[in-house]
């Protein structure tokens, strides 16, 4: 099955984020009314927490932090809007993440599932979607680092909720 | 007067804002973001109990009455890493280190051996530190000794 879907899809969907990159005929699983149900519910929750961020002024909290650019939520929007899209559509639990931005203005999200951790980075590029598996404090066996691609959401999910 | 280096069994404070996404709630219970530790200086700034006056006391680690403080021991802190940057000539292994920073006597910083370039690698590689370092903090709940005020 292939998971890519485009924008325009996603803000058919409920999602905000802007068309570009559209990317025609691919995953109908969302037609199912279930399903569709499942995403919109969570959409919900992802879209008001990203307008909350979207709001954010520089030092914002008192320590200097940069406010996220509107690229930036768009970009986040986006690469989670994707992730929920898969977990849905493969039949998975979604978990809610804590989404937050940092120092920097740049958006991260984080799940936990039993011991284990899934980490994104996400910042005004695209391309720039890291993802941190950390499951323990040894950093050469408990923790890997990738680049978190549309391909990769159903396996990096399944990894995550294994840990209950 | 002389500033004695950190001993491993020394506990060290460090401040969240009560604004910040530095905390937040998971099921019942609250963990430190990763974020928490995070500085442009690619370390980060604590306080060691012993040396406070009063001694322990986390309100002295406060800067507004309604901040979080949470505790960390500084031989758990070297315990991790050592953490790798690649460069031209070879891997560098850079040391997790806590190590007095003046002029206040209590304060310290979270720091490697070598320091982090400031390059997006560098960046990174703090990033995977700040992420142990959170991890190791949510390890041991509660979490705060002093909870943030929202």
């Amino acid at each position: 099955m292939n998971h890519l879907r485009s924008r325009s899809q996603l803000k058919n969907s409920g999602s905000m984020i802007s068309i570009r990159n559209q990317t025609p005929g691919i995953n109908n699983g969302l037609k199912e009314p279930k399903k569709m149900e499942k995403f919109m519910e969570h959409q919900g929750v992802l879209q008001e927490r990203l307008s909350m961020l979207k709001g954010r002024q520089d030092n914002w909290d008192d320590e200097g932090s940069k406010a996220p650019t509107p690229s930036t939520v768009k970009n986040a929007d986006y690469t989670i809007s994707n992730l929920l899209y898969s977990v849905i559509d493969s039949n998975s639990s979604w978990l809610n993440p804590f989404i937050s931005s940092d120092l920097d203005g740049e958006i991260t999200a984080v799940w936990h599932s039993g011991e284990r951790e899934l980490h994104l980075q996400i910042g005004e590029e695209e391309k720039e979607v890291e993802y941190f598996k950390v499951w323990g404090i040894n950093i050469d066996t408990q923790m890997e680092v990738g680049s978190l691609t549309n391909e990769g959401h159903v396996s990096i999910w399944q990894w995550l909720i294994s840990g209950e | 007067m002389s500033v004695p280096v950190v001993e491993n069994d020394e506990y060290l404070y460090r401040r969240v804002s009560a604004k910040s996404d530095w905390y937040y709630r998971s099921g019942d219970r609250y963990m430190i973001h990763q974020a928490a530790f995070q500085d442009n200086t690619l370390a980060t700034s604590v306080d060691r109990a012993a040396l406070l006056s009063p001694k322990n006391d986390p309100t002295q680690t406060q800067r507004n009455p309604t901040d979080g403080v949470f505790c960390i021991k500084a031989g758990d802190v070297r315990d991790l890493g050592p953490i790798e940057t690649i460069t031209p000539s070879g891997t560098v292994k850079h040391h997790v280190d806590v190590i007095p920073d003046g002029p206040r006597r209590a304060h310290a910083i979270i720091t490697v051996n070598p320091r982090f370039p400031n390059t997006s690698q560098g960046k990174g590689a703090h990033q995977q530190l700040r992420l142990l370092l959170a991890r190791l903090v949510n390890g041991n709940p509660p979490v705060f000794i002093l909870e943030p005020i929202p």
